[in-house]
């Protein structure tokens, strides 16, 4: 046995005392001494909260709270799991592990009741020596440093293990892939294939060809993956960007209404499905994603006001604003104290009334919203322009033209965003007004980064700085913008050397942008450029 | 999926199954306390509760498995891993048996050996096997594993009478004529057989193989995997 569990801190999470008891006894029979435990998933999130576990083993199945799934989705969300970490699901049965697949929230391994402490002691051990030998790769990523992280990769493979080969290949890939470079990235995904057809790697070849913008043929290797392994939920999700991206809504609603018959555990594959079923009014379907999202937010950290008011809206445009009265009044227990969840339930209410024939009290409910959103700053995009739409249908067009007018501006590099705008004001009738502001706001755009990028040029670094913080103030959620800032300041840092709050404000800016979902090629690029540098600063220090 | 009178089955077969694994948890580390504490008074009753729980587990692995595979729910997690960790991972499993049944178990495995299958569905269908083997065994068991042409095979060889004619007849290449009628045998081997087949490279599907050619003188049990 490599692995001393002496030094390790274990947290056992486990609803069944008797079960916990008999998994603490095999650890303290291992040497473990520093074990603590937790009956359920909230309790557990406070101790990790407090300090950092080296292993956690965590039942599946906690009875009534978070199961053990949503409990790490929170755990990874909050960063309440070190890299190195080792999380062990345990499940009752073999199949739970499929269908509870989620991208990016995957347990180091699944291990299946009963198991014998030698069992459990092996698969530590297995996973413990795995961690060992790539943590200083994760440590690199965990960084952010990816240009080391591919040094340490590489050096691994030279080492031509057979035995570790391929999920060397497999890291190398990813990392690849987070450094926009995709040739590389499909350089080791065929390697593998060459070998075997396994499905994680032709998986890997259909993402890099989703970012090449290559979506036909992204789309053949998805397929291809779920000929083969139709329980690999992740592929369902990628396949729905992916005719999304090509405006076949119907396909996308389609391929996930498959994935939540397979697996209606996933929270964010019910609420983009209720979303794409909502916009192309498929009323029945977004009805039932609603209330699965609703349903499976009450343990979640994705719970979500949003899904309220969509399950309100649809029982409205079906005629039963009884059903969508009682949603409200469910939304608002749900959500006290948070404005945003108070606008969305007054939008509602304002149909709502006026659909049960009460005009007065709507309009009361209206003026109420109009006062009460003029007090709100920075509104979640869907929602300014659904209060915009209710604006317009109240007869308030000075309202609704200033609140497209800042969404415009402000999402101009959202395809996507401003395709719905051009649908809602298209069954208002102002598409002409809408695409003169559409491209204004496009000129308006350039003008400003024009601008930027010449002060830049001129030598004065601190006015363009300046002048795109300014224009970002104007437009907060304008990725093009934020992302230019952090263009500027890396150039600025390359030529006139690093300082410790310029980092820090570059780095701001990478992650905003990252967090508004700023474009593939753009973010790889400068996160590269910003890697770079650290690492040239970590070499000099 | 709800049936006329409104029972959710699926969810109630799941709930059930988690209950009775919680049950079998405690009833193994039980066994397993007593081994430590009694093996000396009682060897042969608790040999016999740690089969019987075994086997229990196994029954309720494979039905959850073969339903879900009736159901289209299941595909296999095929990835490379060491033959040496799988080998490990059916030794833990069944550990206890051979302690308390003082059988001799080897393992033979190259120990760079690689494969590609499910590494779970793998290693219980081999415990399965296994803890049919150790019935049958008059005190060794031997395990290997082995690259053989275009497949990775593993062996289960025992020194005990060998498989009764009728096994021998129905159990090769093709998994469909393994006969369920042979009782609990019969299932588990209808089970690996059917696992087997589902780990497929190109035109090479995964087999099993019965014979009595045992080095040692008994059964021989081989998983092909291509």
């Amino acid at each position: 046995m490599t692995i001393n569990l002496k030094t390790q801190k274990i947290l056992v999470v486990e609803d069944f005392s008797i079960m916990r008891k008999a998994i603490k006894e095999m650890l303290f029979r291992a040497e473990a001494r520093n074990v603590a435990e937790a009956e359920n998933a909230n309790v557990a999130l406070d101790q990790m909260a407090k300090e950092k576990f080296d292993i956690i083993l965590c039942d599946y199945n906690l009875g009534t709270g978070k199961n053990g799934q949503q409990m790490l989705e929170e755990a990874k969300y909050r960063k309440l799991l070190p890299a190195n970490a080792l999380f062990i699901m345990v499940t009752a049965e073999q199949t739970q592990s499929m269908v509870l697949s989620a991208m990016d929230n995957k347990p180091d391994d699944y291990l299946t009741k009963p198991f014998n402490s030698q069992q459990l002691l092996g698969r530590i051990e297995k996973h413990f020596n795995r961690k060992q030998f790539f943590a200083e790769i994760e440590l690199a990523i965990e960084k952010n440093n990816i240009p080391q992280a591919i040094v340490l990769c590489e050096n691994l493979l030279a080492q031509k293990d057979p035995r570790t080969l391929s999920p060397l290949q497999k890291i190398r890939a990813e990392l690849a892939i987070k450094a926009g470079d995709l040739q590389t990235a499909a350089y080791y995904y065929q390697e593998v294939l060459n070998q075997r057809e396994l499905v994680w790697a032709r998986m890997g070849l259909g993402v890099v060809a989703f970012h090449q913008h290559d979506i036909d043929l992204g789309i053949m290797h998805f397929q291809k993956v779920l000929s083969a392994a139709p329980m690999m939920m992740e592929t369902y999700d990628w396949l729905a960007k992916a005719y999304e991206l090509q405006g076949k809504h119907a396909e996308a609603q389609e391929i996930l209404l498959k994935a939540v018959e397979l697996s209606p555990q996933a929270i964010l594959r019910q609420q983009k499905l209720a979303n794409l079923a909502d916009k192309s009014e498929n009323l029945d379907v977004a009805r039932v994603a609603y209330k699965s999202a609703i349903k499976l937010g009450e343990h979640s950290v994705h719970k979500s006001s949003g899904d309220f008011s969509g399950l309100a809206k649809v029982y409205c445009k079906n005629n039963d604003p009884k059903e969508a009265v009682k949603v409200i009044a469910a939304l608002r227990k749900e959500f006290q104290n948070d404005p945003e969840a108070e606008l969305r339930a007054l939008t509602q209410e304002v149909a709502i009334f006026k659909a049960q024939n009460n005009p007065d009290l709507s309009a009361e409910t209206y003026a109420h919203l109009a006062e009460l959103s003029a007090k709100v700053e920075h509104l979640p995009k869907d929602l300014a322009l659904d209060i915009a739409k209710t604006h317009q249908l109240n007869g308030n067009l000075e309202a609704a033209q200033e609140l497209i007018d800042k969404l415009i501006i402000n999402n101009i590099d959202d395809e996507f965003f401003i395709n719905d705008v051009r649908s809602m004001n298209k069954t208002l009738g102002h598409e002409d007004q809408t695409e003169i502001l559409i491209e204004r706001a496009k000129k308006e755009l350039i003008d400003i980064n024009n601008q930027g990028v010449n002060l830049f040029k001129q030598g004065k670094i601190a006015e363009a700085l300046d002048y795109l913080s300014n224009a970002a103030e104007k437009m907060p959620t304008n990725k093009t913008i934020i992302l230019n800032m952090a263009t500027i300041l890396i150039q600025d840092m390359k030529r006139n050397g690093l300082t410790k709050e310029k980092l820090l404000k570059s780095n701001d800016c990478i992650k905003k942008a990252t967090n508004l979902g700023a474009s593939y090629d753009r973010l790889t690029h400068i996160r590269m450029e910003f890697a770079k540098l650290t690492e040239a600063r970590n070499l000099n220090s | 999926m709800k049936t006329t009178n409104g029972i959710d089955f699926p969810s109630i077969l799941a709930f059930s199954v988690h209950e009775m694994k919680n049950s079998l948890s405690t009833i193994s580390e039980l066994i397993q306390n007593f081994a430590k504490q009694n093996a000396l008074q009682h060897p042969k009753e608790l040999a016999q509760l740690e089969f019987e729980a075994n086997r229990m587990n196994n029954s309720l692995m494979q039905l959850l498995i073969l339903y879900k595979i009736d159901e289209a729910k299941f595909c296999p997690d095929i990835d490379e891993h060491l033959v040496s960790e799988i080998l490990n991972e059916v030794l833990a499993q069944q550990n206890t048996l051979f302690t308390i049944n003082g059988i001799d178990l080897e393992i033979n495995c190259p120990e760079d050996l690689l494969c590609y299958c499910d590494f779970n569905l793998i290693s219980n269908a081999l415990s399965t096997v296994i803890n049919n083997a150790q019935r049958y065994s008059k005190g060794r068991i031997l395990l290997s594993a082995a690259r053989e042409d275009d497949y990775v095979c593993f062996h289960i060889e025992d020194d005990g009478n060998g498989f009764p004619g009728h096994f021998l007849t129905q159990g090769s290449a093709d998994n469909n004529t393994v006969n369920l009628n042979t009782g609990s045998t019969g299932l588990g081997l209808f089970f690996v057989a059917t696992i087997a087949g589902m780990h497929i490279n190109g035109a090479k599907k995964g087999m099993i193989k019965l014979s009595n050619d045992s080095c040692m003188g008994g059964a021989k049990f081989s998983l092909l995997l291509p």
